[in-house]
């Protein structure tokens, strides 16, 4: 289907909370999914808010497939009795948690198959044990997340899910390095074959293509523009695919401007890396206030640690990062780049976890 | 109330014209970010703002302000809009929220990316309410900028490179939001925002309180140092 078939169907860009909530009349064809929702936004926004701040967290056992996995970089949590059990534990954690929507960005692959990119600033205050962080700091803070869910029939079948969690951690006064390095410990205890994601998605980012999308598509100078930085390494001219004016935040606090701003970051993820080799795994764009267009991309990079940056002295182990991509782009270029990853799993694989 | 009478309202911290605010706005300002309506709000309540509806900048996307803060000091706002509602802002000013800087991860950054030094560019298809006797002026005084380098604006930022981030044209007037870069002799990368005002008495207002905090935040250039404690020196 076309990128932006179905054009009744808005981004929540510019949209009031209270607009989005209100109930409408279904506006897309969705079969199979429950008549409160009116669209894949609306789906999204909806079951988020049903189950994270109405705390009807039962409603993961009908949203969530029974074994679908939720891949995210610490981890494959399995079926939607793990996620009613982790969402629970979450909730207890972080009792106030409130997932403020930024952007729904979807693609309808097939019809009644949606795969949808959710960009949150998720809130909450560190009053409970959460198994990440560890015990309660009292610190109220935002962290941002990015969710992909390939959706049929009101269920989630596979998500992926990516956290902000080495600048979350900083924001709660913990130590990022000392919380990585404590996971990997516990990585390296017991049975090893719960890290055979991570061991099999090293392989398969590496040895397999991913997908590229059509030259017509608003995705397909995105994606060249990461292709050409990280496996041809020129990165100046994936810097054309950018505005002069881009604004990008990347994990950690990165926070940049410029089309010099934009080239840093990309230079200094690939620049630990060796035989590095990029993929991408899914794309997206939808339209924007303005005329603008936001495109969503889930791309992934392995490549061994054996060349010291601000990851450190070289490891010699072969890493995954993981991330999604929100952009907006103005007359085809880049003018604002929202990446998230979760460098706490990088930290964690240089330190010997998760099976590096 | 239009739009400018609920910035207006909102700047001096009048939380009634919060509604018109989104839920998700980010608010940049006084040297802190704050996110949705009541923090922002609460910025404003502790450092209101006086704005001149009559010097606004209006387009459809976009709205700057200019003014002055409680101190008398020259201040300004720039907002992105869609519909009447507030998406995002830029609050210029001196005072500073104090809410303690928080580490972040350096990005070494080539701000000219040419040894024949960097142009400010001024690119009409990404600023499109902006008219072409603004965007000349603004070329102009980003350029002079770049040559010139005012020690009045920029202190001591050495190599300072604006960039425009908001520009629009409005009522014979047009205003830019730019961001500043600049490499300084210990902090690395330093940047702070400019609000600038074509036109009348033309304005310009430097966000103090944003340089000043960027210049305090800790830097974090490497994440597993060879001191073993995640520390990671500033430069």
């Amino acid at each position: 289907m076309s990128w932006n078939a179905d054009p009744q169907v808005l981004s929540p860009v510019g949209r009031p909370i209270e607009e989005l909530l209100t109930r409408r009349a279904r506006r897309q064809s969705l079969p199979g999914f429950e008549p409160v929702y009116s669209d894949i936004v609306d789906y999204i926004l909806r079951c988020t808010h049903r189950i994270w701040e109405e705390k009807n967290i039962g409603l993961c056992r009908t949203h969530y497939a029974a074994d679908m996995p939720m891949f995210t970089p610490g981890g494959v949590a399995r079926g939607a009795e793990e996620v009613t059990r982790a969402t629970v534990t979450s909730i207890s954690a972080y009792a106030d948690r409130s997932p403020i929507g930024e952007d729904v960005i979807w693609s309808e692959d097939t019809p009644g198959t949606f795969l949808s990119s959710h960009r949150i600033m998720s809130f909450g205050a560190h009053l409970g044990a959460d198994a990440l962080m560890g015990p309660a700091t009292g610190v109220r803070r935002g962290v941002r997340v990015i969710a992909d869910c390939l959706c049929r029939e009101n269920l989630i079948i596979d998500e992926w899910l990516v956290r902000d969690n080495l600048q979350f951690a900083r924001e709660l006064g913990i130590n990022p390095l000392a919380l990585a390095r404590r996971h990997a410990a516990a990585d390296r205890e017991g049975d090893q074959a719960r890290h055979g994601w991570h061991v099999a998605e090293r392989v398969r980012v590496r040895e397999t293509a991913g997908v590229t999308p059509p030259a017509d598509h608003p995705a397909a100078p995105v994606a060249e523009a990461l292709r050409t930085a990280f496996d041809d390494q020129l990165f100046g001219d994936a810097g054309t695919a950018v505005s002069p004016s881009v604004e990008a935040q990347w994990p950690g606090g990165r926070h940049v401007f410029g089309r010099g701003g934009w080239i840093g970051l990309v230079i200094q993820l690939a620049a630990g890396l060796v035989d590095t080799r990029f993929r991408l795994d899914h794309y997206a764009a939808r339209p924007l206030p303005h005329g603008d267009i936001a495109v969503a991309l889930r791309w992934s990079l392995v490549g061994r640690h054996g060349v010291a940056g601000v990851w450190g002295a070289p490891s010699e182990r072969e890493l995954l990062v993981f991330a999604i991509s929100h952009y907006r782009l103005r007359g085809g270029r880049i003018i604002e780049d929202c990446t998230v990853f979760d460098e706490i799993a990088v930290v964690r694989q240089i330190e010997g976890g998760l099976g590096a | 109330m239009t739009v400018v009478d609920r910035l207006c309202a909102f700047a001096r911290g009048d939380v009634t014209a919060a509604r018109a605010v989104l839920h998700n706005c980010r608010t940049a300002g006084f040297g802190a970010t704050a996110y949705g309506r009541e923090e922002g709000a609460a910025l404003f309540r502790a450092m209101p703002l006086d704005l001149n509806p009559g010097d606004a900048v209006v387009s459809d996307e976009t709205v700057a302000l200019f003014g002055n803060d409680a101190d008398g000091i020259p201040a300004a706002l720039f907002a992105d809009v869609h519909d009447g509602q507030i998406m995002r802002l830029w609050a210029l000013g001196s005072r500073q929220h104090d809410a303690g800087p928080v580490d972040a991860t350096h990005v070494p950054v080539d701000l000219d990316l040419d040894q024949r030094g960097g142009a400010f560019d001024v690119v009409a298809v990404d600023h499109p309410a902006l008219d072409p006797n603004g965007a000349e002026a603004l070329r102009r005084l980003g350029q002079d900028w770049i040559d010139g380098q005012p020690r009045d604006i920029f202190g001591p930022v050495g190599r300072a490179r604006p960039i425009l981030l908001r520009a629009a044209s409005g009522g014979g007037r047009s205003a830019a939001l730019m961001m500043v870069q600049g490499l300084t002799p210990t902090k690395g990368v330093a940047r702070f925002a400019v609000g600038v005002l074509i036109g009348d008495a033309g304005k310009i207002v430097v966000d103090a309180a944003g340089r000043a905090a960027g210049l305090a935040c800790r830097r974090v250039v490497e994440l597993r140092p060879a001191d073993g404690n995640g520390a990671g020196a500033a430069p």
